[in-house]
């Protein structure tokens, strides 16, 4: 699928160097196939059943407490007409395509400032990255009220300047532009990943480059990004699909109703609400498979676009 | 300012094979400190820490309530204590039927056979799909990002079925065993990635003198992907120590729970709860993860960067 | 190695086998039955935070040291965790033996036929029940959970803020909804900050009485749809715009803030609404948060009749026994325990709704602190005009508390009109229940 495209280009390259024995070949199919061992057991036993059962359960009527019931495609044109499942979809894109990008931009810049070229940096990284060690933990509920709420911490600076603010939270026009606050402000994870993928840029580029006479700018236009693209592709990639995924924070913060009035409704909160709080896992099925093929289609166009941006030394 | 213009002194190449990430870091994080302006240090550094205590704010709060007795809790506001009251984490530590440290203890099980799992089989994994060349490759590379587009909460049931036939439900089992056989593709990905970054020419090189794949794996690769270990293990280590649905799900005798499932039985939406044992007993809960965060980062630097291969 | 890139076809079937096969083994129904008490280890399953954890361990040990060769697990957690658990385990076939039920899913459970018939084992006595108790955990025919005690949504007001905006309190076997509006606004003109009240904090409780004082309730007797007028809905919806333009009621945001919060945190815990509607068993808990004088009042209603005010019973939880137990009959000994044993009464004082049980609502009334007295009395005291108590909800239900909530902050957004409301929820609630 996505990722076909990418290997059969990788799988032309470089050749040239030694003529390899289809013997040389069988081995090095074997030795992949050993290193592959433990993830192809977990894919088979672990992954693989769980992951056909809900397709399987996709197409029945399942309410957890009965044997489920098949339904054909009941649960597929069921979505076509649900209203809320829909507006689902809206809120979730909406969020995928706003806080995704300031997430990454937010991380790519501190993880470059931090990155080095003063002392303190490591004590900076490590309280840059508190925020997100608190996870989906059920004191960002209370936190985030205590932030922007009606007499949260936003609104008491507002109220110095003398504006009045309002219950950011509680409002079915703000209460998502919160949700993705607190997204980008979780940025420490690609940051570290950033900060990993900038470590491993040899430095030997840099030493070519000064030895050149390139500029800091040119060096971090010409040597830098193009480096770190694996990197920046891979934070791409992971993002979407968990900002597709998104639940927790929603969750937490809205007591699990999606509130106000369905605007923090994500598509995986109106899935979990159809399959715990109403027992139609088989309709949660449905859409956990419609989900998968939004995403899919997602990662698709970035392998395609990747061609054209990210650069491997291989 | 934002690159580092190398200044390495130790340009010269050692051989591969023979280059780890022990050799000592050749320069620190204050390398460039002599570079730029001291005003323009001193205003960095402000900006930093104005900015860092936005960040830390949440943290400061949750110490603040931690302080704090229940009912006050959500009457005073900001940062400010009134009172100052540490029998939240003397309560808290003891509220449960065993004292907290049991629930850290049954967490650090989980994590540290999540992190080792992770680290040996998703790192095996990432080598054979960025390296070797073998059939079916691109295929199941694809199915391996599928496994992360569904959401848990369709795959648990199904999956909680196959523990529970297996009669693993209430063990650990569920929870590490999947790791062990890389089932967070995240990692693997992670570390495909930063392979592929790696030179090529390293393992070409080590091929002609005679390696075999183990040796180029274990000799070069491994010590050359420190960082996306050092991630790997924070990741795994904060995810798992946060991760509270199938923990919850898994975990049925109290005297197995977790961290993250004792913190939840400190609330109940309906009536009263302890949020001040909760708030005390999750600033405690965070230290070993701050902890993990604070060492593991000195790794995170170490990269191929610093040890000047060429 | 070859084996694995197979088609998935192979695997799909074999998990679909283990999955159905575990799935199929639940219609088997009563098996395993008729175990002697002699021994057996039980699972017990309830949510809530850990002074209810710590009294639960007592009341294990205390049982476990009476009967020998009986062992109890506890198993705690959170309140929507434990439904996610509980549903996840049900599916498993490994459901806890004696489970704690709210009136949200007793039907749910009961009707897929994961709970057993409480009057079929004969180690419970039900005796000391009455029916108007037993109905509220009937599904069809059958018992499936017995009420662990009861409550009822009342009007509290927070007296010391009525004091300091100099409003009387109203005689509550009189007063009317007029009443309630005048109070409200009154408290929000007099006092800074403070609104007079809000629009509740069950939804469902709110508008179950206010259709019950119009002789209507939310589901109809059959339980496959609803059992209400558009109307009423509508002019339920059109009250809360009352409270919000002319009875100086919180905002809407101050509201919905405080509904996705926590407890502690809603408006009138923290002193921001003087008059507000909660279940009995919450004062203590208010009193403490507030630390102010809280008392308990009746619904108004239209007439000034208080046998109009449509108050009645919910039971706070159930006791269930699981049908895929394999020790029912040790598991009912146990659940007779707890319904029947002045020790675990006295344990468990009100903390799960006053005793059904008269014996155990006497054994535990010296123990109680005066809040919990005082709400021992109030629920006494309406006893007479409480008419019949609502079934539990039906099977897909869950979901309609989420529901109406939804809609009241619709309408109090001012995103639909009552109308469009009332339609579209009515609707929505059919399609939920009627799915099932």
């Amino acid at each position: 699928m996505s990722a076909l495209s990418e290997m059969s280009r990788l799988k032309k390259e470089p050749q040239a160097k030694k003529r390899k024995l289809t013997a040389a070949e069988k081995k090095e199919e074997r030795v992949g196939y050993l290193f592959l061992a433990p993830w192809l057991v977990g894919l088979v036993l672990i992954t693989i059943g769980p992951m056909a059962a809900s397709l399987y359960l996709s197409f029945t009527d399942y309410n957890l407490l009965q044997p489920p019931e098949w339904t054909g495609l009941d649960n597929y044109t069921r979505m076509l007409e649900d209203t809320r499942l829909q507006n689902s979809l809206q809120v979730t894109f909406l969020y995928v395509f706003v806080s995704v990008p300031l997430q990454l931009i937010a991380a790519l810049a501190l993880a470059l400032i931090l990155d080095r070229g003063m002392r303190g940096l490591s004590f900076y990284r490590s309280v840059y990255y508190l925020p997100s060690l608190l996870g989906g933990s059920v004191a960002i509920a209370v936190l985030w009220r205590q932030i922007f709420g009606t007499s949260g911490l936003v609104n008491q600076v507002l109220a110095l300047a003398g504006i009045e603010g309002k219950g950011w939270i509680a409002d079915p026009s703000t209460a998502l532009g919160t949700l993705m606050v607190l997204n980008v402000w979780t940025f420490g994870a690609p940051m570290v990943i950033f900060l990993a993928g900038l470590r491993q840029i040899p430095t030997m580029y840099y030493e070519a480059a000064s030895v050149d006479g390139a500029s800091k700018v040119r060096q971090f236009a010409t040597i830098t990004i193009p480096l770190l693209t694996p990197i920046i592709f891979f934070n791409l990639v992971l993002q979407i699909i968990g900002a597709f995924q998104s639940f927790t924070q929603a969750f937490v913060v809205s007591g699990g109703t999606g509130g106000p009035a369905d605007s923090t409704m994500f598509f995986t909160l109106y899935l979990y609400q159809q399959g715990f709080g109403n027992f139609n896992m088989g309709y949660a099925s449905a859409m956990a498979w419609l989900l998968l093929l939004i995403i899919a289609a997602f990662t698709f166009i970035n392998f395609i676009a990747s061609k054209w941006w990210v650069f491997y030394d291989d | 300012m934002t690159t580092n213009i190398a200044p390495q002194k130790k340009t010269s190449a050692a051989p591969a094979e023979t280059t780890t990430p022990d050799s000592p870091p050749v320069h620190s994080d204050a390398d460039d400190e002599l570079s730029g302006s001291r005003t323009r240090r001193l205003i960095k550094h402000i900006l930093l820490t104005a900015f860092g205590i936005i960040m830390l704010y949440p943290l400061l709060w949750m110490l603040a309530s931690s302080l704090r007795p229940n009912d006050l809790i959500f009457r005073e506001a900001g940062l400010w204590l009134t009172t100052f009251e540490f029998s939240n984490y003397t309560e808290g530590w003891n509220a449960l039927q065993s004292p907290f440290g049991h629930y850290m203890m049954n967490s650090m099980v989980v994590v540290i056979g999540s992190i080792i799992g992770n680290l040996v089989s998703c790192s095996m994994a990432a080598y054979a799909f960025a390296r070797l060349k073998f059939r079916r490759r691109s295929l199941l590379f694809a199915i391996m990002l599928m496994t992360i587009m569904l959401p848990i909460h369709v795959i648990i049931v199904p999956q909680y079925i196959i523990f529970s036939e297996l009669g693993w439900v209430n063990t650990f089992i569920p929870l590490v065993l999947p790791k062990l056989l890389a089932t967070d593709a995240f990692f693997v990905f992670l570390m495909v990635q930063f392979i592929r970054g790696l030179p090529k020419e390293l393992d070409e090189a080590a091929r002609i003198d005679g390696c075999g794949h183990v040796r180029i794996f274990t000799r070069i690769i491994l010590p050359l992907m420190m960082p996306a270990l050092a991630t790997t293990t924070i990741f795994t280590f904060i995810w798992t120590w946060n991760d509270f649905f199938s923990q919850l799900i898994y975990l049925t005798d109290p005297e197995m729970y977790t961290v993250p499932v004792a913190l939840r039985s400190f609330v109940d939406s309906t009536a009263t709860s302890s949020w001040g044992s909760m708030f005390a007993m999750s600033i405690v809960s965070l230290i070993p993860v701050f902890l993990v965060f604070l060492f593991g980062q000195k790794y995170l630097v170490k990269g191929i960067a610093t040890t000047g291969i060429k | 190695m070859r084996k694995f890139s197979r088609p998935l076809r192979a695997v799909t079937a074999a998990s679909m086998a283990l999955v159905l096969g575990a799935s199929l083994a639940a219609c088997g129904g009563a098996s395993g039955e008729s175990q002697s008490t002699g021994e057996a280890n039980l699972r017990w399953s309830w949510w809530g935070s850990d002074p209810r954890h710590a009294v639960n361990q007592e009341i294990i040990e205390d049982y476990t040291a009476a009967n020998e060769g009986i062992t109890i697990e506890g198993e705690f957690s959170d309140f929507s965790g434990y439904w996610d658990k509980l549903a996840t385990m049900t599916a498993g076939r490994d459901a806890p033996d004696v489970i704690t039920m709210d009136e949200k899913f007793l039907q749910e459970y009961a009707s897929r036929g994961a709970l057993a018939d409480l009057t079929e084992l004969e180690n419970l006595d039900l005796s000391k029940f009455d029916d108007a108790a037993l109905d509220l955990g009937k599904f069809e025919d059958g018992l499936y959970g017995l009420s662990t005690g009861r409550n009822a949504l009342t009007v509290v007001i927070n007296a010391d803020l009525f004091e300091e905006a100099g409003v009387e309190i109203p005689d509550d076997t009189t007063w009317t909804w007029d009443d309630y509006y005048r109070i409200s606004k009154e408290i929000s003109e007099n006092l800074d900050g403070v609104s007079g009240s809000d629009y509740g904090n069950s939804p469902d409780g709110s508008l179950r009485v206010w259709l019950r004082q119009h002789g209507e309730s939310l589901y109809n007797d059959t339980s496959d749809g609803v059992g209400y007028t558009p109307e009423t809905a509508e002019a339920f919806f059109e009250h809360l715009l009352k409270v919000r333009d002319e009875a100086g009621g919180a905002t809407p945001s101050e509201w919905t803030e405080a509904q996705a919060g926590t407890f502690e945190g809603q408006s009138f815990p923290t002193n921001k609404t003087a008059m507000s509607w909660y279940w009995s068993n919450q004062l203590g808990l208010l009193r403490t948060s507030t630390d102010s004088d809280v008392r308990m009042l009746r619904a108004p209603s239209h007439t000034g009749n208080e046998a109009d005010n449509g108050m009645y019973y919910k039971a706070s939880m159930y006791w269930s026994i699981s049908s895929q137990s394999e020790n029912k009959d040790a598991a009912a000994d146990f659940v007779n325990y707890l319904a029947n044993n002045e020790e675990a009464a006295k344990k468990m004082l009100v903390d799960r709704g006053v005793p059904v049980n008269p014996d155990m609502a006497a054994a535990v009334r010296p123990e109680l602190d005066e809040a919990a007295q005082s709400v021992v009395d109030f629920l006494e005291e309406i006893e007479p005009n409480v008419a019949l108590s609502p079934s539990p909800s039906p099977a897909g239900g869950g979901g309609v508390q989420d529901i109406i909530l939804r809609y009241d902050s619709e309408v109090l957004f001012g995103n639909l009109t009552p109308a469009q409301a009332a339609e579209q929820m009515t609707t929505e609630i059919e399609a939920l229940i009627g799915a099932a």
